[in-house]
Protein backbone atom coordinates (compact mmCIF):
# COMPACT_ATOMS: atom_id res chain seq x y z
CA UNK A 1 0.00 0.00 0.00
CA UNK A 2 2.38 2.67 -1.21
CA UNK A 3 1.91 6.09 0.20
CA UNK A 4 0.42 5.11 3.51
CA UNK A 5 2.15 5.23 6.82
CA UNK A 6 1.84 3.91 10.30
CA UNK A 7 -0.94 5.89 11.95
CA UNK A 8 0.46 8.32 14.44
CA UNK A 9 -2.14 7.16 16.90
CA UNK A 10 -1.27 3.46 16.66
CA UNK A 11 -0.26 2.33 20.11
CA UNK A 12 -0.22 -1.48 19.97
CA UNK A 13 0.73 -4.00 17.31
CA UNK A 14 0.34 -7.62 18.39
CA UNK A 15 1.96 -10.03 15.98
CA UNK A 16 3.67 -13.39 15.73
CA UNK A 17 7.12 -12.04 14.94
CA UNK A 18 9.46 -13.03 12.13
CA UNK A 19 11.62 -16.16 12.09
CA UNK A 20 15.21 -15.97 10.78
CA UNK A 21 13.94 -17.88 7.72
CA UNK A 22 11.61 -14.98 6.97
CA UNK A 23 8.44 -16.79 8.03
CA UNK A 24 6.30 -13.79 8.77
CA UNK A 25 3.89 -13.36 11.70
CA UNK A 26 3.08 -17.09 11.58
CA UNK A 27 2.85 -19.16 14.74
CA UNK A 28 2.10 -22.80 15.32
CA UNK A 29 -1.03 -23.64 17.26
CA UNK A 30 -2.57 -26.84 18.54
CA UNK A 31 -4.18 -28.90 15.80
CA UNK A 32 -7.54 -28.63 17.53
CA UNK A 33 -7.33 -24.83 17.71
CA UNK A 34 -8.49 -24.54 14.10
CA UNK A 35 -11.51 -26.42 12.79
CA UNK A 36 -12.83 -26.26 9.25
CA UNK A 37 -16.30 -27.73 8.75
CA UNK A 38 -19.12 -27.83 6.22
CA UNK A 39 -16.79 -28.76 3.36
CA UNK A 40 -14.46 -25.96 4.26
CA UNK A 41 -17.16 -23.27 4.25
CA UNK A 42 -16.99 -22.59 7.98
CA UNK A 43 -14.07 -22.34 10.34
CA UNK A 44 -13.38 -21.59 13.97
CA UNK A 45 -10.03 -20.57 15.38
CA UNK A 46 -9.91 -20.54 19.14
CA UNK A 47 -6.79 -20.12 21.21
CA UNK A 48 -5.93 -18.94 24.70
CA UNK A 49 -2.71 -17.50 26.08
CA UNK A 50 -0.96 -17.56 22.73
CA UNK A 51 2.50 -16.01 23.07
CA UNK A 52 3.04 -13.11 20.67
CA UNK A 53 4.92 -9.81 20.73
CA UNK A 54 3.65 -6.26 20.84
CA UNK A 55 5.79 -4.03 18.63
CA UNK A 56 3.54 -1.04 19.40
CA UNK A 57 3.67 0.08 15.77
CA UNK A 58 4.15 -1.91 12.57
CA UNK A 59 7.84 -2.77 12.37
CA UNK A 60 8.51 -0.93 15.59
CA UNK A 61 11.95 -1.11 17.15
CA UNK A 62 10.59 -1.97 20.59
CA UNK A 63 8.77 -5.15 21.49
CA UNK A 64 7.45 -6.84 24.57
CA UNK A 65 6.09 -10.35 25.08
CA UNK A 66 2.34 -10.62 25.32
CA UNK A 67 -0.34 -13.29 25.61
CA UNK A 68 -3.49 -13.10 23.50
CA UNK A 69 -6.76 -15.00 23.32
CA UNK A 70 -8.70 -15.23 20.06
CA UNK A 71 -12.00 -16.70 19.04
CA UNK A 72 -12.56 -16.17 15.35
CA UNK A 73 -15.37 -17.57 13.19
CA UNK A 74 -15.67 -17.62 9.42
CA UNK A 75 -18.74 -18.44 7.35
CA UNK A 76 -18.69 -18.49 3.56
CA UNK A 77 -21.28 -16.24 1.95
CA UNK A 78 -21.26 -17.32 -1.66
CA UNK A 79 -19.83 -19.78 -4.15
CA UNK A 80 -16.13 -20.46 -4.29
CA UNK A 81 -14.04 -19.49 -7.27
CA UNK A 82 -10.61 -20.58 -8.40
CA UNK A 83 -7.66 -18.22 -8.03
CA UNK A 84 -3.94 -18.35 -8.68
CA UNK A 85 -1.74 -19.32 -11.59
CA UNK A 86 0.12 -22.28 -10.11
CA UNK A 87 3.41 -23.19 -11.74
CA UNK A 88 2.87 -20.97 -14.76
CA UNK A 89 4.44 -18.10 -12.81
CA UNK A 90 7.69 -17.92 -10.80
CA UNK A 91 7.57 -19.04 -7.17
CA UNK A 92 8.08 -15.43 -6.10
CA UNK A 93 4.98 -14.29 -7.95
CA UNK A 94 1.90 -13.34 -5.95
CA UNK A 95 -0.14 -15.84 -7.95
CA UNK A 96 2.17 -18.83 -7.37
CA UNK A 97 -0.62 -20.92 -5.88
CA UNK A 98 -3.89 -22.55 -6.83
CA UNK A 99 -6.85 -22.19 -4.54
CA UNK A 100 -10.61 -22.04 -4.30
CA UNK A 101 -11.97 -19.32 -2.08
CA UNK A 102 -15.36 -17.90 -1.21
CA UNK A 103 -16.09 -14.52 0.29
CA UNK A 104 -16.94 -14.92 3.96
CA UNK A 105 -18.09 -13.01 6.97
CA UNK A 106 -16.08 -13.28 10.13
CA UNK A 107 -16.22 -12.21 13.73
CA UNK A 108 -13.47 -11.97 16.31
CA UNK A 109 -13.43 -11.72 20.08
CA UNK A 110 -10.02 -11.15 21.52
CA UNK A 111 -8.20 -10.19 24.65
CA UNK A 112 -4.61 -9.84 25.64
CA UNK A 113 -2.18 -8.88 28.30
CA UNK A 114 1.36 -7.71 28.66
CA UNK A 115 3.31 -5.97 31.38
CA UNK A 116 1.22 -2.95 32.31
CA UNK A 117 -1.55 -3.36 29.74
CA UNK A 118 -4.62 -5.50 29.13
CA UNK A 119 -7.39 -5.23 26.57
CA UNK A 120 -10.55 -6.84 25.29
CA UNK A 121 -11.88 -6.32 21.80
CA UNK A 122 -14.40 -7.35 19.21
CA UNK A 123 -14.53 -6.93 15.48
CA UNK A 124 -16.32 -7.99 12.33
CA UNK A 125 -15.33 -8.56 8.76
CA UNK A 126 -18.27 -8.29 6.39
CA UNK A 127 -17.64 -6.54 3.11
CA UNK A 128 -21.36 -6.05 2.44
CA UNK A 129 -21.52 -3.92 5.57
CA UNK A 130 -18.36 -2.02 4.76
CA UNK A 131 -16.39 -3.82 7.44
CA UNK A 132 -13.09 -5.13 6.13
CA UNK A 133 -12.97 -8.37 4.23
CA UNK A 134 -12.87 -12.14 4.80
CA UNK A 135 -12.51 -15.23 2.66
CA UNK A 136 -12.26 -18.96 3.25
CA UNK A 137 -11.24 -21.95 1.18
CA UNK A 138 -8.36 -24.20 0.36
CA UNK A 139 -5.15 -23.90 -1.59
CA UNK A 140 -1.83 -25.44 -2.44
CA UNK A 141 1.51 -23.94 -3.36
CA UNK A 142 5.17 -24.82 -3.70
CA UNK A 143 5.88 -28.53 -3.98
CA UNK A 144 2.16 -29.32 -4.05
CA UNK A 145 1.68 -27.61 -7.39
CA UNK A 146 1.52 -30.05 -10.28
CA UNK B 1 -14.44 8.29 18.27
CA UNK B 2 -11.69 6.35 19.97
CA UNK B 3 -8.42 8.19 20.29
CA UNK B 4 -6.08 5.32 19.59
CA UNK B 5 -5.53 2.56 17.11
CA UNK B 6 -4.36 -0.95 17.78
CA UNK B 7 -4.06 -3.80 15.39
CA UNK B 8 -2.87 -6.91 13.98
CA UNK B 9 -3.26 -5.53 10.52
CA UNK B 10 -2.48 -5.98 6.90
CA UNK B 11 1.23 -5.46 6.37
CA UNK B 12 2.04 -2.74 3.92
CA UNK B 13 5.17 -1.99 2.02
CA UNK B 14 5.60 1.56 3.13
CA UNK B 15 5.12 0.99 6.82
CA UNK B 16 8.37 -0.80 7.51
CA UNK B 17 11.59 0.98 6.72
CA UNK B 18 14.66 -0.82 5.45
CA UNK B 19 16.64 0.06 8.55
CA UNK B 20 14.14 -1.68 10.76
CA UNK B 21 14.33 -4.81 8.69
CA UNK B 22 18.12 -4.91 8.69
CA UNK B 23 18.39 -4.24 12.40
CA UNK B 24 15.68 -6.72 13.28
CA UNK B 25 17.07 -9.38 10.96
CA UNK B 26 20.61 -9.01 12.26
CA UNK B 27 19.50 -9.28 15.86
CA UNK B 28 17.34 -12.30 15.16
CA UNK B 29 20.08 -14.09 13.25
CA UNK B 30 22.70 -13.45 15.93
CA UNK B 31 20.37 -14.73 18.59
CA UNK B 32 19.60 -17.80 16.57
CA UNK B 33 23.22 -18.68 15.92
CA UNK B 34 24.16 -18.32 19.56
CA UNK B 35 21.16 -20.00 21.05
CA UNK B 36 20.05 -22.72 18.69
CA UNK B 37 22.37 -25.66 19.56
CA UNK B 38 21.94 -25.28 23.30
CA UNK B 39 18.22 -24.64 23.09
CA UNK B 40 17.67 -27.53 20.72
CA UNK B 41 19.62 -29.93 22.90
CA UNK B 42 17.73 -28.78 25.97
CA UNK B 43 14.40 -29.10 24.19
CA UNK B 44 15.18 -32.60 22.97
CA UNK B 45 16.33 -33.67 26.44
CA UNK B 46 13.19 -32.19 27.99
CA UNK B 47 11.05 -33.88 25.37
CA UNK B 48 12.59 -37.24 26.17
CA UNK B 49 12.24 -36.72 29.89
CA UNK B 50 8.62 -35.75 29.64
CA UNK B 51 7.76 -38.28 26.96
CA UNK B 52 6.69 -35.56 24.57
CA UNK B 53 6.96 -35.73 20.83
CA UNK B 54 9.64 -33.44 19.41
CA UNK B 55 8.41 -30.21 17.89
CA UNK B 56 8.16 -30.54 14.10
CA UNK B 57 10.32 -28.24 12.00
CA UNK B 58 8.95 -24.85 11.10
CA UNK B 59 7.36 -24.31 7.70
CA UNK B 60 9.18 -22.41 4.98
CA UNK B 61 8.05 -18.89 4.12
CA UNK B 62 6.60 -18.19 0.70
CA UNK B 63 9.42 -16.94 -1.56
CA UNK B 64 7.50 -13.86 -2.65
CA UNK B 65 5.96 -11.03 -0.74
CA UNK B 66 5.66 -7.32 -0.38
CA UNK B 67 8.73 -5.34 -1.35
CA UNK B 68 9.49 -2.85 1.40
CA UNK B 69 12.78 -1.44 0.19
CA UNK B 70 15.09 -1.21 -2.80
CA UNK B 71 17.22 -4.31 -2.13
CA UNK B 72 16.03 -7.71 -3.36
CA UNK B 73 16.05 -8.95 0.23
CA UNK B 74 13.79 -6.15 1.45
CA UNK B 75 10.72 -8.35 1.36
CA UNK B 76 8.18 -9.37 3.94
CA UNK B 77 6.91 -12.77 2.97
CA UNK B 78 3.19 -12.09 2.90
CA UNK B 79 0.65 -10.59 0.53
CA UNK B 80 -2.37 -8.51 1.50
CA UNK B 81 -4.71 -11.04 -0.11
CA UNK B 82 -8.34 -10.04 -0.43
CA UNK B 83 -10.75 -8.28 -2.72
CA UNK B 84 -8.70 -5.80 -4.69
CA UNK B 85 -9.19 -2.22 -3.58
CA UNK B 86 -10.87 -2.87 -0.24
CA UNK B 87 -9.53 -0.27 2.15
CA UNK B 88 -8.81 -0.68 5.82
CA UNK B 89 -9.90 2.37 7.76
CA UNK B 90 -7.38 2.77 10.54
CA UNK B 91 -4.11 1.76 8.91
CA UNK B 92 -5.03 3.02 5.46
CA UNK B 93 -4.04 -0.30 3.91
CA UNK B 94 -5.57 -1.55 0.66
CA UNK B 95 -6.02 -5.21 -0.22
CA UNK B 96 -4.14 -6.38 -3.30
CA UNK B 97 -6.47 -8.94 -4.87
CA UNK B 98 -7.67 -12.51 -4.64
CA UNK B 99 -5.00 -13.70 -7.07
CA UNK B 100 -2.49 -12.96 -4.31
CA UNK B 101 -1.54 -15.94 -2.16
CA UNK B 102 -3.34 -15.84 1.19
CA UNK B 103 -0.73 -18.07 2.76
CA UNK B 104 2.61 -17.29 4.37
CA UNK B 105 3.68 -20.95 4.28
CA UNK B 106 5.42 -22.40 1.23
CA UNK B 107 4.81 -25.95 0.04
CA UNK B 108 1.46 -26.09 1.77
CA UNK B 109 -1.76 -27.86 0.92
CA UNK B 110 -4.85 -27.39 3.03
CA UNK B 111 -7.50 -25.06 4.34
CA UNK B 112 -7.08 -21.32 4.68
CA UNK B 113 -9.21 -18.60 6.24
CA UNK B 114 -8.44 -14.87 6.17
CA UNK B 115 -10.12 -11.94 7.91
CA UNK B 116 -9.47 -8.23 8.20
CA UNK B 117 -11.73 -7.27 11.09
CA UNK B 118 -12.80 -3.80 12.06
CA UNK B 119 -13.90 -3.17 15.61
CA UNK B 120 -13.15 -1.66 18.97
CA UNK B 121 -11.21 -2.61 22.05
CA UNK B 122 -11.17 -1.46 25.62
CA UNK B 123 -8.06 -1.31 27.74
CA UNK B 124 -7.96 -2.42 31.32
CA UNK B 125 -8.10 1.23 32.38
CA UNK B 126 -11.22 1.86 30.31
CA UNK B 127 -9.49 3.56 27.39
CA UNK B 128 -11.24 2.86 24.08
CA UNK B 129 -9.29 1.89 20.98
CA UNK B 130 -10.01 1.31 17.32
CA UNK B 131 -9.21 -2.28 16.41
CA UNK B 132 -8.08 -3.59 13.03
CA UNK B 133 -6.86 -7.13 12.39
CA UNK B 134 -5.24 -9.29 9.78
CA UNK B 135 -5.91 -12.78 11.11
CA UNK B 136 -5.43 -15.94 9.10
CA UNK B 137 -5.73 -19.64 9.90
CA UNK B 138 -3.92 -22.40 8.04
CA UNK B 139 -4.53 -26.12 8.57
CA UNK B 140 -3.03 -28.80 6.39
CA UNK B 141 0.13 -30.46 5.13
CA UNK B 142 3.44 -28.68 4.68
CA UNK B 143 6.93 -29.60 3.63
CA UNK B 144 9.70 -28.26 5.84
CA UNK B 145 13.09 -27.01 4.72
CA UNK B 146 14.63 -30.47 5.16
CA UNK B 147 12.04 -32.02 2.87
CA UNK B 148 10.06 -33.72 5.61
CA UNK B 149 6.27 -33.67 5.40
CA UNK B 150 4.09 -32.67 8.35
CA UNK B 151 0.53 -31.95 9.34
CA UNK B 152 0.04 -28.69 11.19
CA UNK B 153 -2.14 -25.80 12.21
CA UNK B 154 -0.91 -22.24 12.11
CA UNK B 155 -2.20 -18.77 12.73
CA UNK B 156 -1.06 -15.58 11.07
CA UNK B 157 -1.24 -12.87 13.69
Amino acid sequence: VPGTGTPATQVHDFNGGVLPSGLFWTVGVRRDAIRFTDNGRRAVFKVRDLPVIDTFQFGGAFMVPALVDFEVTWEAKGPAATYGSGKTVPATDHAAFVGRFAEAKSEVSCSGSELGFTFRGEGRADHARGLGWAHIGSERNGAFLT
Amino acid sequence: MPDYTMRTRAPTASLLGRRHVIVASTAALAGSVLATPAVQAADEREDRERGRRPVPPAPQPIPGGIQIGPAPTDVIHVWAAGLEGVGLPYTGGTLQGLDYDSNTIYSFEGNVAVAYHIGTAVGGDGTRYDLETDLRAFEGTYIAQNGSRHQGAFAFI
